[in-house]
């Protein structure tokens, strides 16, 4: 019975391992993009380090047509800079918030 | 067949999705939390169990929950021995009782309501106001997370804020106002003039939006208290004597104590306000100082060179001054910004005492509008000046430009100062076709203390 039930409990989690490999991926992409010279994820890096902010790791909000992936920094108890990047259908990324635009502005 | 458990994480993946107060953006979903995953080996195959969020900053916890018992302390005791000592030996009592007591009344009222309408996500409201998902602070538990922190240390600092505003208004009805109508008129003002503007500023609502920045307060605890300490004062009354009678604070080694207390717990009410164990923090931190000490020498040159002698007063006054002109702008502005803040506070903040008494002929009697109302209303605008970059500070964080920034800190204080003023109004004018607001001539002659609490102060 024990072995039955793993099994269904198995099966029942499969969908899962794709769908969250999906996102790692997603975030990779993201943080590997050239950004202002660099990456975004080293941009993203030079932010939190040089304001002193707390990183609040990602999210990631699924649309049917394309996923947008926010990372959040912690500037204070009223203020979070969250920066914010779309993947749509064809794979492309671009920046949809403004502290996206301004983080890979030219500097 | 053999069940292995390996656990896994991934620090790439890390997710605070479930305690986001602010909650997602409107018209986007949420597919699942992509947090650590425990991975479930089983004959060589593997796939992930979601587990819980990797957890709150250990680091931030410890710093908040301390700033958290820094910024209670600056209510408990020291606003209280602060306006104790400026009071006279009759009504010293009366005062403490309304400060201890208005702080129990607002605790209960942020766990039932408080917090969550400021703080939470208001959905088609939110714009304006919270939601009810934690009226009575229900469904928060021990491990709910706010971003870096647990929500329950984030709650309760809030908590301290919440707290500290009602008090400070105190100060200017003291020595005249009925103790029910005190109680009544706190808790109702906390419900509707600190929690809607908090929202509004903290919680994600339409002055965030717009980008109005206010680090520590200056907007919602200072400004809001302020303005309705002044139209309480007003619609008072002065003091029976008051202007012809000398009114003088009777122990002002009560008030110094209470000043220092205040000073050192503004750094978990500044300093704190970063939520963060960092350089954010200690910037803050050294700013909030700064803004004090020059406060405080500014304000006892003017008043040495105005009136031939400093006082201890006049320090300590100017270093509170300085305290509330730096509150919004602590973590934002950079040492050469205090500095000048700190001057703006001993010189303006002067002037308007002077103004409210002399011109307006208002007894504010504790001075709590020209120094915390002004001083809050002033530090918010210069905020946006003394952000920038090239004076040493963190740049303005919005987006906006300077000029564009000043002028939305404008419509931020001149906005929340004119719900303030509107409401405390509004309610003050309830209350006392109710049940008046004054104690009777004879009660105010005797004194509060004996009056109203059947106990004095002193027994010489």
């Amino acid at each position: 019975m024990s072995r039955i039930l793993i099994v269904l409990f198995w099966l029942a989690l499969m969908p899962l391992p794709a769908a969250v490999g999906d996102e790692a991926a997603d975030i990779a992409k993201v943080e590997a993009a050239t950004c202002a010279g660099a990456t975004v994820g080293q941009r993203l890096q030079e932010e939190i380090q040089s304001h002193s902010r707390r990183d609040l790791g990602w999210r990631v909000f699924v649309e049917d047509d394309h996923r947008d992936l926010e990372r959040s920094l912690r500037i204070s108890k009223a203020m979070e800079a969250r920066y914010r990047w779309r993947i749509d259908a064809a794979g492309k990324i671009e920046p949809v918030s403004d502290a996206a635009r301004q983080l890979c502005a030219p500097r | 067949m053999v069940l292995h458990l390996a656990p896994q994480r991934s620090r790439c993946l890390n997710n605070v999705i479930e305690s986001r107060t602010a909650g997602p953006v409107k018209g986007e979903k949420m597919k699942f939390p992509v947090a650590m995953m425990r991975v479930l080996a089983l004959s060589g195959l593997t796939w992930p169990v979601l587990a819980a969020p990797e957890g709150p900053n250990a680091a931030d916890t410890a710093w908040i929950l301390t700033s958290t018992g820094l910024v209670l302390f600056m209510t408990m005791p020291g606003l209280a021995l602060l306006y104790a000592g400026l009071v006279r030996t009759k009504n010293v009592l009366s005062v403490m009782v309304q400060i201890f007591t208005a702080t129990s009344l607002v605790s209960v009222l942020w766990v039932i309501a408080g917090y969550t309408l400021a703080l939470t996500d208001g959905g088609e409201l939110q714009a304006w106001i919270g939601g009810g998902k934690r009226l009575f602070l229900l469904g928060l538990k021990a491990d709910s997370l706010n971003g870096n922190l647990p929500e329950v240390v984030y709650c309760m600092y809030h908590l301290t804020f919440a707290i500290f505003a009602p008090a400070l208004m105190i100060g200017a009805i003291v020595e005249r106002m009925k103790f029910s109508v005190t109680l009544w008129f706190t808790g109702i003002w906390t419900l509707l003039v600190y929690v809607p503007v908090c929202h509004w500023v903290w919680g994600e609502g339409w002055l965030a939006r717009i980008g109005a920045i206010d680090f520590a307060g200056g907007v919602v605890v200072h400004t809001t208290a302020g303005v309705s300490a002044l139209v309480g004062a007003w619609m008072l009354g002065p003091r029976r004597g008051y202007p012809r009678t000398l009114l003088p604070p009777h122990n002002l080694t009560l008030t110094a104590i209470g000043a220092g207390i205040l000073a050192v717990g503004w750094h978990g009410f500044s300093a704190g306000s970063a939520l963060m164990a960092t350089g954010a923090a200690g910037m803050a931190m050294l700013t909030t100082h700064i803004g004090a000490s020059v406060g405080a020498l500014v304000w006892m040159a003017v008043e040495w060179r105005s009136f031939g002698k400093p006082t201890l007063l006049g320090a300590l006054t100017g270093m509170i001054a300085g305290l509330g002109v730096i509150s919004p702008a602590a973590g934002f502005v950079g040492p050469l910004g205090a500095i000048a803040m700190g001057t703006a506070a001993g010189v303006i903040c002067f002037g308007a005492i002077h103004w409210i008494k002399r011109s307006l002929q208002i007894d504010d009697t504790l001075d709590v509008f020209p120094v915390h109302g002004v001083g809050g209303m002033i530090g918010t605008v210069l905020t946006a000046p003394f952000a920038a970059e090239a004076l040493g500070g963190a740049g303005i964080t919005t987006g906006l430009t300077i000029g564009q920034q000043t002028l939305t800190q404008i419509l931020a204080v001149g906005s929340v100062a004119a719900w303030s003023g509107l409401i405390s109004w509004l309610l003050l004018k309830i209350l006392d076709r109710t049940i008046g607001l004054r104690v009777t001539p004879d009660q105010e002659t005797e004194g509060l203390d004996v009056a109203l609490h059947n106990s004095k102060a002193y027994h010489f």
